[in-house]
């Protein structure tokens, strides 16, 4: 999951990015609204965490503008303000959801698993597929009952594939979701986790579930192949 | 009940009315009264002397004394009138009609003037008395002596004036209840703007203050009261917003730095275990929110007691030159940081007398400011110069200017320019609540002087403060 942290004091964006990375979420950060309108129209985010006050273009102008651009992505709004109109004026921009200065990180991580929940359909929580269990608030995954140890990132790319199970998920797209801005895209990461993850996944078990398109990309899937 | 207006306006009012008709009442009463007894005086004065001429005129022809008498009875008693002549013995000679109770009591022939009639007034119980006119009179040669009376009832009179009484005491009872009852419903009217403001005035709180009395007429005194009143609702309003503002905006300079330490504990908590440099980290951010936290809170608590007067200045005599130089030096640690050049002008010794603690402070505010506005390889310069009868320190920056809409607002509360916090990497200035002007400029004016933003483009900003030559000496 991909998010876009907007936020321009630097000591805030460092911690939250660092708390965000933890939880096995790839993070970019922006520090102004014209650098957050730059990286949403460049990058297909998850989630957009995004303060209220900003330089150059503040929260509520980055959020109408992100809707008048015709993107659904969910959008989180921080702010110290805490009257009822700046809510409303918060909720009113698109919005979907406002959090108030200060605020707890579980609270936070809680709140931004409900919006990527929302994402495309609802999701149950932990996600199946088959036996197996990818918990998504404990970060755990578990095949036919036994936890399966994993590293932040080959977790980020399980639940990636979980949560859109029986797809066909091409490598920009996973690099677009499960990494940051950072990740090289010429390199052959992505196929070394993907090797990992299956050993760690697939090896003891009839049913293969993570599979490989050739020329297309990976899939979850509990399906049997046609 | 005495203690409504209305109430007291009515009895004053009905009162003094009261007072009025019955002195009048009084008056007439009394005159009316007079001129009917003297009426009747006057006539039985007159029955009195006709009947003495008649007598005299009948006994002069010869006629017999009964026989006189009683034709001067007869001729010239008047209705309702009784009459009666006895001789100086008392003897009753002839009367008309009976007249024995008022005989009765004829007073003693020696105590009644001659020729003239003498009045009196016998009470009977029951009824008004009679007035009595009794005249001695004495005819023929040898004179012979006679006493003529002519009494008439009082009872006409009494009963006129009763009648008077009654329609006065009805005229003044009806003039009274109408005077009160009107005088109730005028007060009422004219008071009802009163009860109508009093009612709304009611409703006004905290939390409404937007609201205003009515007004009926601006012209009249109650008119006027509710304008006078408005006003006062205006000022606390006005009052009343900048407290909200300044509340809105306190509490969101205080969210800030709360909640960026919060995020460090809670993302540094968030794993059961870390590396001691991830915990320097999370301690690093939030001793540079604390510091920041510290800084916010100290120029809100001065400003605070600034505004309640409680901020007390400690005049001492001290050179300007001094503390310029030595504040400027306080202020090169972060302009070397920075690398921003402070140049100080040639100063002359200056002796002054202020507050020195505060006038640093106020000097050591500009020069942070403008040394968080002057880009890396700019320059701050500082100057004093004297003018008449004010000093004048002048602090300059090389940069980027305040923008135009935003150079009006400056000294204002927690006003920052850059809408998103214009702040510092730097642990040292880890930005202020935008208090730092508001605070420079209130101790200028503390010292009766003044801070102006003196000019501000592009090429850089000047700041001047004005303090007199002369400060006020306590």
């Amino acid at each position: 999951m991909r998010i876009l942290l907007v936020e321009d004091e630097p000591s805030a964006a460092l911690m939250l990015a660092k708390g965000l990375r933890e939880q096995a979420y790839a993070v970019d950060v922006a520090a102004d609204g014209e650098a957050a309108l730059y990286q949403t129209s460049i990058n297909d985010y998850d989630l957009v965490i995004l303060d209220v006050m900003l330089p150059l273009k503040d929260g509520i102008e980055v959020c109408n503008e992100i809707r008048a651009g015709g993107s659904a992505v969910p959008v989180l709004m921080l702010t110290a303000r805490d009257s009822i109109l700046d809510r409303i004026v918060g909720l009113d921009s698109g919005a979907d959801d406002y959090l108030i200065k200060p605020f707890d990180f579980h609270e936070l991580m809680a709140r931004s698993r409900a919006l990527l929940r929302r994402g495309k359909a609802l999701h149950s929580d932990p996600i199946t597929v088959a036996d197996l269990e990818v918990d998504t608030r404990a970060k755990r995954v578990k095949r036919a009952g036994r936890q399966i140890q994993l590293t932040t990132k080959e977790y980020a790319l399980i639940e990636y594939l979980a949560r859109h199970a029986d797809r066909v998920v091409g490598r920009a797209e996973i690099a677009g979701h499960v990494w940051d801005e950072n990740f090289d895209i010429f390199s052959n990461l992505i196929e070394v986790y993907v090797q990992r993850l299956r050993r760690k996944l697939d090896d003891g078990h009839e049913l293969k579930l993570l599979r490989t398109r050739r020329g297309e990309g990976y899939m979850l899937t509990s399906q049997d192949e046609d | 009940m005495f203690d409504s207006v209305r109430t007291r306006l009515t009895l004053w009012h009905t009162g003094v009315l009261a007072l009025v008709l019955i002195g009048f009442s009084l008056a007439v009463y009394a005159l009316l009264s007079r001129s009917l007894y003297r009426r009747l005086d006057d006539d039985l004065r007159t029955t009195v002397k006709e009947m003495g001429f008649s007598l005299a005129d009948d006994i002069d022809a010869g006629e017999a004394e009964t026989k006189a008498a009683a034709n001067g009875l007869y001729e010239h008693i008047g209705p309702r009138q009784s009459a009666a002549i006895f001789d100086a013995e008392g003897r009753l000679i002839a009367e008309n009609p009976s007249l024995s109770d008022v005989h009765a009591q004829l007073p003693a022939p020696g105590s009644i003037p001659a020729d003239q009639a003498r009045l009196y007034t016998i009470p009977s119980p029951g009824s008004a008395g009679r007035r009595v006119a009794v005249q001695r009179i004495t005819l023929g040669n040898p004179g012979r002596t006679y006493l003529m009376v002519v009494d008439h009832p009082l009872d006409e009179v009494a009963n006129q004036l009763k009648t008077i009484r009654v329609v006065f005491y009805l005229a003044i009872s009806v003039a009274l209840l109408f005077a009160g009852l009107s005088g109730w419903f005028l007060a009422r009217r004219s008071l009802a703007p009163v009860v109508d403001m009093m009612e709304r005035a009611r409703q006004i709180s905290a939390e409404n203050l937007e609201q205003r009395l009515p007004i009926a007429n601006p012209h009249d005194e109650l008119g006027r009261l509710a304008s006078t009143f408005n006003a006062l609702l205006i000022r606390l309003d006005d009052s009343f917003a900048a407290q909200r503002r300044f509340m809105a905006d306190a509490s969101h300079e205080l969210r800030t730095p709360l909640s960026v330490m919060q995020t460090a504990t809670g993302v540094t908590l968030a794993q059961s275990t870390r590396d001691e440099s991830e915990y320097r980290e999370g301690l690093r951010v939030i001793d540079q929110q604390v510091r920041r936290l510290t800084k916010i809170v100290q120029e809100m608590f001065t400003l605070a007691r600034a505004d309640a007067g409680g901020l007390e200045l400690h005049y001492n005599d001290f050179y300007l030159d001094e503390m310029i130089l030595e504040t400027s030096r306080a202020a090169e640690i972060l302009a070397i940081r920075k690398d921003v050049k402070i140049d100080v002008g040639r100063l002359s010794e200056t002796p002054y007398h202020g507050d020195e603690g505060l006038l640093r402070q106020m000097l050591l505010n500009l020069l942070h400011n403008a040394i968080k506005h002057t880009l890396p390889g700019g320059s701050v310069s500082l100057k004093l110069q004297q003018h008449a009868s004010q000093y004048e320190i002048i602090v300059s920056d090389t940069g980027l200017g305040i923008p135009l809409e935003a150079q009006t607002h400056i000294f204002e509360r927690f006003y920052h320019v850059d809408k998103a916090r214009s702040r510092n990497e730097t642990t040292e200035d880890s930005g202020g609540a935008g208090l730092g002007l508001s605070i420079a400029k209130w101790i200028a004016e503390a010292h009766r002087g003044a801070l102006k933003l003196q000019h501000s483009d592009q090429t850089g900003t000047t700041f001047v403060a004005f303090l007199p030559v002369v400060p006020h000496r306590q």
